[in-house]
């Protein structure tokens, strides 16, 4: 009886994924393999992934993708660990600080770095004025205002798990660290970095698979010079009326993603295993 | 100690200066007063425990030693050097935590590697001390395991070789017994204090168990509330507690309050109850000053029946508790006065709830205390 009840209550959330997400996501691969003039076949994907062009926008993507990652993973250890090490009033208001930017939208802060980064912008203007530089710099509509915009969108995702990941490290392991003669720099590198690679890992996960998807940044940022995956979904389909070709391209990116989620779980289980080995 | 082991020993040359000095330690934190002014000194193969209630202080100060905490003021000196603002991974220092604080990732060999990479000793050198000390401590052939596949105890001798390898001023131990199950606790403590005295490493321990306090130091050092209420031997302490906190605190102990009185030539201690106890001259305090009367339970001797030799106290039998090896008796004498008397097995004589007995103890097992309520 007990496990009639069980599934019961599982049956609405089961439902719900199975209807809004699996569905899709066959529905999504279907309309990719159509061809153009009827009939089925891989054309959709050679297109993407063979055309220099269109390929492009993967290559970009991508770079911009890993390097938005590594810029999260550095400027967000310092964060992790300050909330991880803080008293609970003091990381409660820190944690509604990081919080707070992912309630307002993507779209209302993409226009904001636009204003922002903008060759007349904030930031320009204070250059100008302090003399740093004789002429704005260019931000706007390059791979750098992407990623600069994606960071700080993204940021919040890799902090909490890095947190979550240091706030298990007894602090004892870090002062018995220090009165056996090591420094901050080696204590990072022999004992904060191994042990939080689970938490690196997942924030690593979920920021690539974030950005790589992402829409209203790179659309606001970067324009039509930054060739971003998510922006020529939206053009393909809405704009071009190009179905299949924009199924692809989605699944592509979806395929990505999915790869590295299982390469995750792969490595961890790796080193569980690796453990395991040295009993 | 076995020769492989020999570099261990703490060779520094010998100086006039004691290995740790701390002279006006204090430190507040936010309004608590956590130390006020203290002084100590450790001489070179000294063992002394900071002993006292959680909350005294003793774990601050071990850490102000340590160099992880900062001290208000005062200055922190170790072998004759000011090392008061010294980092922590500058201070040769070997420290134990209560919760080992090994590290999970590394194996037994890894983590006592750590601090010798650290400092940057030579691989093959290193690899002759790792073995030696591992050595001394019983853990040869373990040293690929990871500290989870390891026992409570050797765990704790993991740490141990650690901190030692490094050859450290002085060995700093926080609570090392505290993990460890009651039978396992009686081993280490005897395995630690061995090996303290084997090496002649100068160590500072913390802890709040008395027992651990009076078997394994040379010195005991009191502590309350921020203060050094007493330091001194063990036994020394044990039997002149300076006051009725030092005397509860280590070990069970009587507490009879009265009055110092005259009576011809002899000074008596006489119970707010009436009891009249003869007082050892030499500890005799000022006549008709307030006062307690401290009398250890094991300190008394009981008899059977109403009537004793000349001297004795009568009284009843109120409660007989079994402690396994030791009978915890309940006394209430005629006075009203209330003892509790520990007796081992053969020595509690059969007694039972509500028989008559006599009790008394020699002179010299009751410390005079003065009455800290009566003066304040």
């Amino acid at each position: 009886m007990t496990t009639a009840r069980a599934w019961i209550l599982l049956l609405p959330a089961t439902l719900f994924l199975v209807v809004g997400f699996a569905g899709p996501i066959v529905f999504l691969g279907w309309t990719s393999l159509n061809v153009k003039g009827g009939g089925f076949g891989l054309e959709q994907y050679r297109r993407f992934l063979l055309d220099p062009f269109y390929r492009g926008f993967l290559t970009e993507t991508v770079i911009i993708s890993l390097v938005t990652t590594a810029v999260c993973g550095v400027l967000a250890y310092p964060l992790a660990y300050q909330l991880a090490r803080t008293g609970a009033r003091a990381r409660s208001f820190l944690l509604m600080l990081l919080i707070a930017p992912l309630m307002i939208g993507d779209v209302v802060r993409g226009y904001g770095w636009l204003i922002a980064l903008g060759d007349y912008g904030v930031l320009n203007q204070l250059l100008l004025a302090a003399g740093v530089v004789a002429k704005p710099i260019r931000l706007i509509f390059t791979p750098t205002g992407v990623v600069i915009g994606l960071v700080q969108v993204l940021l919040p995702f890799m902090v909490l798990p890095l947190a979550a990941a240091i706030g298990t490290i007894p602090v004892d392991l870090e002062e018995a660290s220090l009165s056996l003669g090591a420094r901050h720099g080696r204590i990072f590198r022999k004992v904060l970095l191994p042990l939080t690679l689970p938490g690196l890992a997942a924030g690593v996960v979920i920021v690539f698979a974030l950005a790589m998807g992402s829409f209203a940044i790179p659309m606001f940022l970067g324009g039509v010079r930054v060739k971003i995956v998510g922006p020529l979904v939206f053009q393909q389909a809405m704009l071009t009326g190009d179905w299949p070709f924009a199924a692809a391209i989605s699944s592509v990116l979806f395929a990505t993603s999915l790869l590295l989620l299982v390469a995750y779980t792969w490595l961890g289980g790796a080193r569980r295993g690796l453990e395991a080995a040295g009993r | 100690m076995g020769s492989a082991a020999g570099p261990l020993v703490a060779a520094s040359p010998r100086t006039e200066a004691p290995d740790v000095e701390l002279s006006g330690i204090s430190k507040r934190f936010g309004p608590t007063e956590v130390l006020r002014a203290i002084d100590l000194t450790v001489g070179r193969g000294e063992l002394v425990c900071l002993l006292g209630p959680s909350g005294c202080g003793k774990t601050t100060l071990l850490r102000i030693l340590a160099g992880l905490v900062q001290p208000d003021t005062g200055r922190v000196r170790i072998r004759g050097r000011d090392v008061t603002s010294m980092p922590a991974y500058e201070r040769q220092l070997g420290l134990v935590f209560q919760s080992y604080a090994l590290f999970p990732h590394m194996t037994v060999r890894e983590n006592v590697a750590f601090g010798l990479d650290a400092r940057g000793i030579r691989r093959s050198e290193a690899s002759q001390r790792i073995a030696g000390v591992l050595e001394l401590v019983h853990l040869s052939g373990l040293d690929r395991r990871y500290p989870r596949q390891l026992s409570g105890g050797q765990q704790q001798r993991v740490a141990l070789a650690r901190a030692l390898v490094l050859n450290p001023d002085v060995l700093l131990l926080d609570e090392p017994l505290s993990n460890l199950d009651a039978r396992l606790r009686q081993e280490v403590r005897d395995e630690i204090r061995a090996l303290q005295q084997e090496t002649g490493i100068t160590t500072v321990l913390v802890t709040h168990d008395q027992e651990e306090a009076l078997t394994m130091s040379d010195r005991i050092v009191v502590l309350q509330a921020g203060i050094i209420v007493q330091s001194g031997r063990p036994l020394d302490v044990y039997r002149a507690p300076r006051d009725l906190f030092v005397a509860g605190f280590l070990g069970d102990a009587n507490a009879l309050r009265g009055r110092v009185e005259r009576r011809g030539d002899v000074v008596v201690f006489v119970t707010s109850r009436g009891l009249v106890v003869a007082l050892d001259a030499s500890r005799g305090g000022a006549s008709g000053s307030t006062a307690i009367l401290l009398v250890r339970p094991e300190a008394i001797e009981i008899g059977r029946g109403a009537a004793g030799p000349a001297g004795v106290f009568a009284g009843a039998v109120t409660a007989v508790r079994y402690r396994g090896a030791t009978v915890d008796l309940g006394v209430r004498l005629d006075t009203g006065d209330e003892l509790r008397v520990l007796k081992t097995l053969p020595g509690y004589q059969g007694v039972r709830a509500d028989e008559r007995i006599w009790v008394r103890w020699d002179a010299r097992d009751g410390v005079l205390l003065p009455d800290e309520a009566a003066r304040a």
